[in-house]
């Protein structure tokens, strides 16, 4: 596992490992005042697992994301009506602040977002505000976190610079490093790979099939050939007419999960009237 | 008409640009006659006839270096409010432009009232400090609160789902990247502050007779507005007059050089953004 040998604590880790489920919606419903969002049910995300999420863009696959690790319900116009249990515990429970929460839910984000620091500040912003790390830890961590995201050769020789001067891909990269050095249980990620190049695509692809071995990842993603490329569970967001608000189902033939997936992109409004 | 107004706004553009460059020129002739090593280094003597100006620069450090070392808890702590407490943002805007809009001659009645009536403490430099940082706290406020928003919100979320509390956040990272335009805001408005004479003509300068001060009550101090202010008053006096000029041509040196570092940071600014648009297009 990784962090083994480093005294990473910040995610409440079973004493057991990683197994089991890591994430059971037993009901999430998100509206506005203007319009029902989401109205899932029953869906269980478990550890060491990847699901891809699929549906057509504004039915409120970033919405779920965002709900999850409670960055939805600071927005005031959001009402939410969540029961959700993380590792066993419902995410609201006292017992486990916001914070702790999404450090244990870590958030990546479509556009990369580096600070304007320099690139090892950036991947250890989110670990020294979690706990106290000695010199040579941070060196440590920083050489296996870059290693893992393959970034270590590129950026060895400039941990000093400013990250806005890296590529996107890279960035990318870096901002995954950076949530992976909190060590978090679930993986949520919103399209990382859509500003990016077919070969980084390719490289962050298979970072995403690698990590899905040790935490559960969540991915929502647009496009279809990635989900074809990616092993793992596919879950397809969709509304039906009586519905309030967005469903979700599973998409298990392998088939069927490409060629539904081609469809919806092409044709939208023929697949969800099917 | 449009070329008649087209004239018209050439016309007021020239005229303003000479007006300018006349000023200028005005200064540096009449007030590089009287501006050598010794005018800056020597303490005043006969009443300003000879001598240098040496307290006075040092006294207008002082005040607005006082200013700044109060002004700028103030300034950061309205901006964490700012960020903080969304429902005391209009009030905290409104409080501010209201504070802005206060003439320096009531500020300076005001302190008079306050600090040599109330409090007794006489003329003391640590009054004007005072007095001049609440009149530079609302433009620094305004210039870290813009900054601010003018940050990226994608910071905000990114460094939400970290699992960063407010204030980590702010500490590590607002705090950092307001440093720049901290600094700019600043020097900015320092040099509005070393040119204000009408506030700490009430409450902490005279013309003659003071040093460094060695405590806080009846600690007057010298500064060069004053002293242009006091010199202007002897104009009949031919070698008051030069030094007067002098005094003049430094005091606007001093602003100037004050005011550098926001320039050097704006153009950078800019610069960089439009590296970054070229980047993003490549």
């Amino acid at each position: 596992m990784q962090n083994s040998n480093l005294p990473i604590k910040t995610c409440c880790l079973r004493p057991e490992g990683r197994i089991g489920s890591s994430l059971k919606i037993k009901k999430l419903i998100a509206s506005t005042a203007q319009e029902h969002v989401l109205n899932l049910s029953n869906l269980e995300f478990p550890a060491r697992s990847l699901t891809s999420i699929v549906g057509r863009s504004g039915i409120g696959k970033s919405t779920f994301l965002r709900a999850i690790n409670r960055l939805l319900e600071e927005n005031p116009q959001w009402k939410i009506e969540a029961d959700i249990e993380f590792l066993g515990m419902p995410i609201r429970a006292p017992k486990i602040s916001k914070e702790m929460l999404r450090k244990c839910i870590g958030l990546i984000l479509q556009e990369p977002c580096v600070f304007p620091f320099s690139i090892k500040k950036n991947l250890l912003f989110g670990i020294r505000s979690a706990q106290k790390l000695k010199k040579s830890e941070e060196i440590s961590l920083t050489e296996e976190l870059l290693h893992k995201v393959e970034l270590w050769d590129e950026v060895k020789n400039r941990l000093g610079d400013n990250a806005e001067h890296l590529s996107v891909g890279q960035k990318q990269r870096l901002c995954i490093a950076r949530s992976l050095a909190l060590n978090p249980e679930i993986l949520l990620m919103d399209e990382p790979t859509s500003s990016l190049d077919p070969d980084t695509t390719f490289k962050i692809e298979g970072l995403i099939q690698n990590l899905s071995k040790e935490r559960c990842i969540i991915l929502v993603t647009h496009n279809p050939e990635q989900v074809s490329r990616l092993e793992g569970r596919v879950l397809e967001f969709y509304r039906d007419d009586s519905s309030m608000g967005t469903l979700a189902r599973e998409l298990r033939d392998e088939k069927a999960k490409l060629s539904r997936a081609l469809t919806f992109t092409r044709e939208p409004e023929t697949f969800i009237t099917a | 008409m449009a070329i008649a107004f087209h004239r018209f706004c050439q016309f007021l553009l020239i005229f303003v640009v000479a007006l300018a460059l006349a000023l200028f020129s005005i200064l540096i002739i009449k007030g590089i006659a009287g501006f050598n090593l010794s005018f800056l280094i020597e303490p005043m003597a006969n009443a300003g006839l000879s001598g240098g100006v040496r307290y006075q620069i040092l006294g207008s450090l002082i005040l607005i270096s006082s200013a700044a070392l109060i002004a700028t808890p103030i300034a950061l702590s309205f901006c964490y409010c700012f960020q903080n407490l969304s429902p005391f943002r209009r009030p905290l805007i409104t409080l501010l432009h209201a504070l802005n809009s206060i003439p320096s001659i009531v500020f300076g009645f005001l302190a008079f009232l306050f600090f040599v009536i109330y409090l007794s403490w006489g003329k003391s430099w640590l009054a004007g400090g005072i007095i001049l940082a609440i009149m530079i706290t609302p433009s620094l406020s305004f210039f870290l609160i813009d900054s601010l928003k003018a940050l990226p919100t994608k910071y905000t979320e990114t460094t939400k789902s970290l699992g960063l509390s407010f204030d980590q956040r702010w500490w590590k990272l607002y705090v950092p990247l307001l440093l720049k335009p901290y600094l700019t805001g600043l020097f900015l408005s320092l040099g509005r502050a070393a040119g204000e004479t009408a506030p700490i003509l009430f409450v902490a300068c005279v013309f003659y007779g003071a040093g460094l001060p060695t405590g806080i009550k009846d600690n007057p101090i010298l500064s060069l507005s004053y002293h242009i202010f006091q010199l202007s008053q002897e104009a009949y006096d031919p070698q008051a007059v030069s030094r007067l000029w002098a005094s003049a041509l430094l005091i606007v040196l001093i602003v100037l050089v004050l005011q550098t570092p926001y320039y050097y940071f704006w153009n950078k600014k800019r610069k960089g953004s439009q590296h970054a648009k070229l980047k993003l297009t490549d």
